[in-house]
């Protein structure tokens, strides 16, 4: 009983600290590459680099019912301000009029192609035939109702160009739908979290995932690693991993804005990072076997901060079981919990928020202007956060570890409030 | 502001403004409890002696002031480690190519892995618009070309 007890102190512990560390491991990182990469006078989004070579790029949209956002999508991607680029927009058996639209746009540019998939086969599908046909061996993916930014392509290639150990680069999403709480809120997860995580991963040297939604690849290294898997729920997390895996580099270049859209339900917000989490739970159970490979271990840390997320995230869901059994039952010492009031270290989490959420902010106005206001919002974050990252983990385990394993197909995301 | 940002509450039903305010509630209650500690401080100054006791005498206050010092050094050890780690990588590989050349992938390449004939492809490479069938595996089946009319964009096969 008395090692019960100190196990249980041990994990109440744990729970504690690994948010407190990691949030100023994160910070840490992320202002590191801030003063590293980004501060000084040319690197500013509309400073565009000036490249030795502009090789081709193909800018591939796999997109599925996209009639009402893919016409904005395509808008923009004819706008890219880089010498020599092709659009293939990949439907991917849509029952709406993206079809007829995207016929109709391609007869308008010179530069675009469109490739019908007969029935729907799912994102990753899409990106393999579009890959397949591409012509040029640097890819941009881009999802049907995103917008990039007319400079991206122009950053992400800065990237690729006299880098040849550079397999895919990840740009920088910012949210457009930011009509509600959920979008609010969400707004300060993509630059506090998300885009403080990427800064500090790409100084570790290693990344846990590129963006599904904005991504450009070198197409020899997704050749070398068979290209997108068909069978993972998320297909950015299992490409990063086996890129990264085969010792290929992701870059993250924050100048290649991507606005997205994103949910503003809460139906819609679950079901996205389930999938999330169901798709990272996927990838740790297929590539696991590696991590035991010396020649692999810069992957390690990228391995180890996952598992530890999961298992925070399983021990926050038993101890909350365990307080909440013991209002009604009377269980033994050692798994008694009186009260989940933090207390002072409570203070010292909620401080530790508010200055990620202050360096996140500090590091991202960068992008935007007016952003600070978006800190009245972001704190909320950390409960939303913790409250959705537990029962999503804990619901995606299983799913990930006993579900079938079956073809990720496309269903329509709620994509936030937009005007009529 | 950027015109692509949509900022409009207006959007949602009567309902929804009235769920995101109540779920928004709870959210400041949620927090206000974590900084529970600090309340009851200032209650203690206003007068309040029996939170004094609760919070600082039985909450561990001198308890809490001695560990600040243990989580500091520990944030500055983690710290000190990743820079130094992001220090060494930017010594070892800024500037240093120690992958060969790479070599663009080749059609024959793509072919040979996607189960297609290479002649075909670089036709299909070369397609305005193309129609894919595929079968449950994942495999080209059948793909034809179509050419669209200008003006209405409308296809023909």
């Amino acid at each position: 009983m008395e090692l019960l007890s100190t196990i249980i102190s041990g994990l109440w512990q744990f729970e504690f600290y690994y948010p407190l560390f990691m949030a100023y491991l994160w910070m840490i990182g992320g202002l590191y590459y801030y003063y590293h990469r980004e501060v000084g006078g040319s690197h500013h989004v509309e400073d565009i680099p000036v490249l030795s070579e502009y090789p081709p790029v193909s800018i591939i949209v796999p997109c599925h019912n996209e009639g009402k956002n893919i016409e904005e999508t395509i808008q923009y991607l004819v706008r890219q301000q880089y010498p020599n680029f092709d659009i293939i927009a990949v439907n991917d058996g849509s029952s709406d009029d993206t079809g007829s639209i995207l016929d109709n746009l391609s007869s308008h540019f010179p530069n675009m192609r469109v490739v019908h998939l007969a029935k729907n086969q799912g994102k990753a599908m899409a990106l393999r035939m579009g890959a397949m046909l591409s012509r040029h061996e640097f890819l941009i993916c881009i999802d049907g109702d995103a917008v990039l930014d007319p400079r991206a392509t122009t950053w992400m290639m800065s990237n690729f160009v006299g880098a040849s150990r550079v397999g895919a680069v990840t740009g920088n999403p910012r949210v457009r739908t930011r009509s509600t709480l959920l979008g609010k809120i969400q707004v300060g997860e993509f630059s506090s979290i998300i885009g403080l995580i990427k800064r500090a991963q790409r100084i570790y040297g290693r990344m846990f995932t590129v963006s599904g939604v904005v991504a450009a690849f070198r197409k020899s290294a997704l050749q070398e690693v068979g290209y997108w898997r068909l069978d993972m729920v998320t297909e950015d997390i299992d490409i990063s991993w086996k890129l990264q895996l085969n010792h290929w580099d992701i870059r993250f270049e924050p100048n290649a804005l991507c606005w997205i859209k994103m949910p503003e339900t809460y139906k819609g917000l679950w079901r996205q990072r389930l999938r999330w989490s169901q798709g990272g739970m996927e990838a740790l159970i297929a590539y696991l076997p590696n991590f035991w490979s010396w020649r692999k271990r810069r992957m390690w840390g990228i391995f180890l901060e996952y598992i530890t997320s999961v298992f925070w995230a399983y021990m926050m869901a038993v101890i909350m079981l365990l307080w909440l059994v013991g209002l009604v039952i009377n269980l033994p010492h050692a798994l008694q919990f009186p009260t989940i009031v933090p207390n002072w270290n409570g203070i010292l989490l909620g401080v530790t928020c508010l200055i990620q959420f202050l360096v996140s902010m500090l590091i991202d106005s960068r992008y935007e202007k007016d952003f600070g206001k978006y800190y009245y919002w972001i704190i909320w974050y950390p409960v939303v956060y913790w409250i959705l990252n537990v029962i999503t983990t804990v619901v995606a385990v299983p799913r990930a570890l006993f579900g079938r394993k079956k073809r990720a197909r496309w269903i329509s995301p709620d994509r936030g409030l937009q005007p009529s | 502001m950027n015109s692509l940002i949509i900022d409009m509450p207006d959007l949602q039903t009567i309902r929804q403004r009235y769920a995101s305010s109540f779920i928004t509630l709870l959210f400041w209650i949620f927090w206000f409890y974590l900084w529970l500690p600090l309340i009851s401080l200032i209650a203690w100054v206003l007068g309040v002696d029996l939170l004094y006791d609760r919070m600082v005498v039985e909450g561990g206050y001198d308890a809490f002031i001695a560990t600040l010092p243990t989580y500091a050094l520990v944030v500055v050890l983690m710290g000190a480690i990743f820079v130094i780690w992001g220090v060494y990588n930017l010594q070892r590989f800024r500037g240093k190519e120690r992958r060969s050349h790479v070599h663009p992938v080749d059609n024959a390449t793509i072919a040979n892995y996607f189960i297609v004939d290479p002649v075909q492809l670089g036709e299909w490479q070369q397609a305005k618009n193309l129609v894919i069938h595929l079968d449950e595996l994942g495999m080209i089946q059948s793909v034809e070309k179509r050419t669209l009319t200008q003006e209405s964009g409308d296809a023909t096969p």
